[in-house]
């Protein structure tokens, strides 16, 4: 009887597995290479996976902000998004509300809205979104991002731009950028250091110079804060972002200027500063030269437009008399 | 229990014990407060104690580095203690507040304030934590018939602490990008940018707790000598296991609630302590593993500070890489095959 | 601690509970996030035409993911029911074996130290798998080939994945940038598991389960006790080195691809036992059933709530699974 039982359970489970392996997709494989054109739909994205898209793509579905800015400056709009980036007036505005949500968390967005939006190209952030790419499969190609720094965005931007034929709009983007970034820096006396941080007095992270927030501001201004040493990854790696730091050497560089990004906090971290013995120190603090700024332009945008309002907002805090409107 | 010459020897010994490790308390603590930025040499110090020195080194020391110090003291005490009222009560060398979910209960309590931004004022926090680690705790004392049942205890806490921290992991993954690295480095235990503000949180705690767990010594050697010898001298054993129990969890919770969750210090010290003195009389053990845990945390701490600067890597990591291991290295000889041989 | 068997008539119990599976199954791919009627799920597995994302939700997305859950759910249910047998302790689950912080801590060092070149893809399981054999192999030998001594592989089990827990924390602070695909590693999840996963799993599953279920004989002696095992003629250590390798094998090679579920090693074979009793040869089949049916019925329950929030399937299991984990230790207790 036990052998008999053993033999049943083998078969079912051999039977199962029969099933299972038999069920493979023959998935429409978005990777043909045909026509003699489609030089212009091959892309190379962060994860060095290279991708020949069959057609251009017109209905593109947003896992990050980068995204949204990019797809702003391009004059198209996403067919799907997972955050509320997308409604700041500088961008979509309130047509964004319109636009379809994917479900899920930022982390595991879900696949199956993705699916529903019937997308020809998904764009996502590495270390968040790779994992979707099997999933991804038969549903779009997949485009993972990650920019260490503004030079990445500009080439995420004009890339797209190539794919969806609007390498046009893409330069005139990227040309806005440079431009303002290169103005800003003839007219910055430099003189001023600034350090943009989150999280609390306690537990808080910096964006040293290597990140992308801190790659723009250092074109700009004083941003002593080099990315961490030996036996750290370095910044043509993964985006070394944010870490944190020492608050013994941040009060021995005593920036001039905080910039601080409270991300949902119940008490703004300026004010946790203030009644901090030890930041109420900073040079900063006595001279009222702390600001909450949007993390949604300096840190979660990542894309030249948002790059540019964070560049805007922060020369002008910076600098107010050399700068008291933005450059165009 | 000890007869009256063995203790003549013993207090020699005893003697030099708690002097050795205020000596070394004292050097740990000087060298702790010399490394960073600035670096400074012991006349530097000197000067600046005395109301000198730069104004930055004098803000670093004094707003820095001594609460730092002071917080990493009270709580390497507080959590030794802790580790030895339980081991001691429940006669099981595997009972700590790590592996019986008490840190783990005060920690999903203090996780939820923190993510979800509560409002809760500051004072408060320490009793909310208390209030998780007795429900963490609780679950497993009461299932906990048989005292000395390691196995059961290691695994049921081991099970709850899975659970609890499945918990602050699902409220970690509702937040976003930036929050999740913020999170993370609370989860592992810190004692990085505590001020004086922590100390003053800490301390009330310590100055009611501690001096009432060396009060715990007496009932505690009693109870070693088995529930119903215990109870034959007249002690009322299960209340006063219940009072120790509480009184380890508000040990626990308050360090918690100001650095997270610090583990093996309060397993570890107390081990240490019965090796090096070679006893486990209660009124000589509690009050060594103290001083001991001061010392082991306030080192992991130093190490913690410089080992990648500028970079920090909170001490729970250290004390949980370097006190496992070293943990099992102290118990493989404990571990007999009989089950009862603890 | 001897149990009744609840129902009487196994074969038939085996029947029901496949049928249930199966039901479960059906369920799961009928379910989720995006709304499609019941007919429209059989028209699309009977490769009627359906519409384009329809047909590619149930047979890209949801049918794999239903049968992932199932391999899982069986893997984790027997290893639970394996370990329990060794450990001769009904509170043992599959993270004591150190398996899943192994596993964990290689795919961490792999994605940490990997040349960027290198897409993560399909190695990664691979590396887990390794890893988590290595951390099995770790406990196993610094329990001091102590496995004769339950104490100590449990301790021994506990303080490793402690230890490793630590090393993957140092890892994440100096790489933060994983720290998010990580934390959800370590608590299981099945959201975009696919086709190309399941290709990953089901060998792995074949080999570990037929094993497992061949060593139900064995595990039965086992639990006479060491002495009457000996004198049976059984060389106890050997076997209970081989079933806790076997262990090992089904907790890494499941943990490689959905993370670390592992709170369903401890239900599992609870439940069973009230049913089935303690036969290994009855206990252990029927763990697996169990195993997959609470997997395959937690995912469903998460496949639903991905609006507004969604939590991973390994929260979910230990969120539901706390009540019972309590009820179950208090029963044990008295």
């Amino acid at each position: 009887m036990r052998q008999h039982l053993l033999r049943v359970y083998l078969l079912l489970l051999v039977t199962m597995l029969a099933i299972a392996a038999c069920g493979s997709p023959s998935a429409p494989s978005s990777n043909t290479n045909g026509t003699a054109s489609t030089t212009s739909l091959t892309f190379t994205d962060a994860t060095h996976t290279t991708v020949t898209l069959s057609k251009r793509p017109a209905r593109i579905v947003c896992l990050v902000s980068l995204c949204e800015d990019i797809l702003a400056q391009l004059g198209l709009s996403p067919v799907a998004v997972n955050d509320t980036f997308g409604q700041d007036p500088h961008f979509f505005g309130s047509r964004a509300k319109s636009f379809m949500t994917i479900g899920g968390t930022f982390f595991q967005p879900d696949v199956e809205d993705i699916a529903r939006a019937n997308p020809d190209l998904v764009i996502g952030l590495a270390n968040v979104d790779d994992n979707l790419r099997s999933a991804l499969q038969p549903i779009a190609p997949l485009y993972i991002m990650n920019p260490a720094s503004y030079n990445d965005s500009i080439f995420y931007l004009k890339d797209i731009g190539r794919l969806t034929g609007r390498s046009a709009q893409a330069n005139q983007a990227a040309q806005r950028f440079l431009h303002k970034l290169a103005a800003y820096q003839a007219k910055s006396p430099g003189d001023k250091s600034a350090l943009l941080l989150y999280g609390s007095d306690v537990n808080f992270n910096i964006f040293t110079a290597a990140s992308l927030p801190g790659s723009v501001l250092s074109r700009v201004t004083s941003y002593p804060w080099p990315a961490p040493g030996p036996g750290a990854p370095s910044a043509s790696d993964h985006e070394p972002g944010a870490i944190p730091y020492s608050l013994e050497r941040i009060l021995a560089v005593n920036p001039d200027v905080l910039f601080i990004a409270s991300v949902g906090a119940a008490q703004p971290l300026s004010k946790q500063l203030a009644s901090s013995p030890v930041w109420s120190q900073l040079k900063a603090a006595q001279t009222h030269q702390v600001y909450e700024v949007n993390p949604a332009y300096y840190i979660f945008g990542r894309g030249t437009e948002s790059l540019s309002l964070a560049l805007d907002d922060a020369m002008h805090k910076l600098y107010p008399d050399i700068f008291p409107t933005p450059l165009t | 229990m000890m007869t009256p010459s063995l203790w003549q020897r013993k207090r020699g010994q005893l003697l030099l014990y708690i002097v050795g490790s205020m000596v070394f308390l004292i050097a740990i603590g000087l060298l702790s407060l010399l490394p960073g930025t600035p670096n400074l040499s012991l006349p530097d110090l000197w000067s600046i104690l005395n109301g000198g020195g730069t104004p930055l080194a004098r803000l670093v020391v004094i707003q820095l580095r001594l609460p730092r110090l002071a917080l990493g003291m009270l709580a390497g005490a507080m959590l030794a203690l802790s580790g030895g009222l339980l081991q001691d009560s429940l006669r099981n060398p595997l009972a700590g507040p790590e592996l019986l979910g008490v840190s783990a209960g005060a920690t999903v309590v203090v996780a939820a304030i923190t993510i979800f931004h509560l409002p809760v004022l500051l004072i408060a926090i320490p009793w909310l934590a208390l209030v998780g680690g007795l429900t963490g705790s609780s679950v497993v004392i009461l299932t906990m018939h048989r005292m000395g049942d390691s196995v059961r205890l290691v695994l049921t806490g081991a099970a709850l602490t899975a659970l609890l921290n499945a918990c602050v992991i699902i409220f970690m993954s509702l937040g976003t990008q930036n929050d999740l690295n913020i999170l993370f480095l609370f989860l592992v235990g810190s004692l990085a940018n505590r001020t004086w503000v922590h100390v003053q949180l800490v301390l009330p705690w310590a100055l009611v707790a501690i001096p009432l767990a060396l009060l715990c010594a007496r009932p505690l050697n009693i109870l070693q000598l088995g529930d119903d010898v215990a109870r034959g001298l007249g002690l009322p054993v299960v209340r006063v296991r219940l009072l120790i129990l509480v009184l380890s969890t508000a040990l626990v919770a308050a360090v918690v609630a100001v650095c997270g969750p610090i583990s093996f210090i309060a397993l570890l010290a107390p081990h240490l302590a019965r090796r090096i003195l070679k006893t486990s009389d209660a009124r000589v053990i509690l009050p060594c593993a103290a001083l001991l845990g001061a010392v082991l945390l306030t080192a992991a701490d130093l190490f913690a500070r410089e080992a990648f600067a500028p970079q920090e890597l909170p001490v729970g990591i250290w004390t949980t890489l370097i006190g496992g291991p070293f943990l099992l290295f102290l118990l493989r000889h404990r571990l007999g095959k009989k089950r009862g041989a603890l | 601690m001897m149990y009744r068997p609840v129902i009487r008539y196994y074969p038939l119990l085996i029947l029901l509970s496949l049928f249930m599976l199966f039901v479960l199954l059906v369920l799961h791919v009928a379910v989720g996030s995006v709304a499609i009627s019941p007919a429209t799920v059989i028209a699309a597995l009977f490769n009627q035409p359906v519409e384009p994302f329809q047909h590619i939700i149930i047979w890209d997305l949801r049918l794999p993911r239903a049968l992932i859950a199932l391999l899982a759910g069986a893997m984790f249910g027997l290893a639970g029911a394996i370990l329990q047998v060794v450990m001769r302790n009904p509170l043992a689950e599959p993270e004591m074996t150190g398996a899943t912080s192994g596993a964990v801590l290689f795919a961490v060092l792999w994605l940490a130290l990997a040349p960027a070149q290198t897409a993560p893809g399909p190695v990664l399981p691979l590396v887990a798998l390794i890893g988590g054999l290595v951390g099995g192999a770790l406990v196993y030998l610094l329990s001091g080939r102590g496995y004769h001594d339950p104490v100590r592989l449990v301790l021994t089990g506990v303080l490793m994945s402690a230890v490793l827990r630590s090393a993957i924390a140092i890892i994440l602070l100096l790489r933060q940038e994983v720290i998010g695909t990580v934390l959800l590693w370590l608590i299981g999840s099945l959201n975009g598991l696919v086709w190309t996963q399941l290709d990953i799993l089901w060998p792995w599953a074949l080999i570990a389960l037929s094993l497992g279920l061949t060593c139900a004989s064995l595990a039965n002696v086992l639990q006479l006790g060491e002495e009457s095992a000996t004198s049976l003629g059984l060389n106890v250590t050997l076997a209970r080195l081989g079933l806790f390798g076997v262990a090992a094998l089904l907790t890494t090679s499941a943990v490689a691809v959905v993370g670390g579920i592992t709170f369903l090693g401890l239900l599992a074979p609870h439940l069973a036992r009230r049913v089935v009793g303690v036969d290994a040869r009855r206990l252990f089949p029927f763990s697996m059933l169990v195993g997959s049916a609470i997997l395959l019925a937690a995912d469903t329950v998460t496949q639903t709530l991905s609006q507004p929030v969604s939590i991973p399937v390994g929260a979910a299991l230990a969120l539901l699974g706390a009540p019972f984990f309590l009820y179950l230790v208090w029963r044990n207790a008295s």
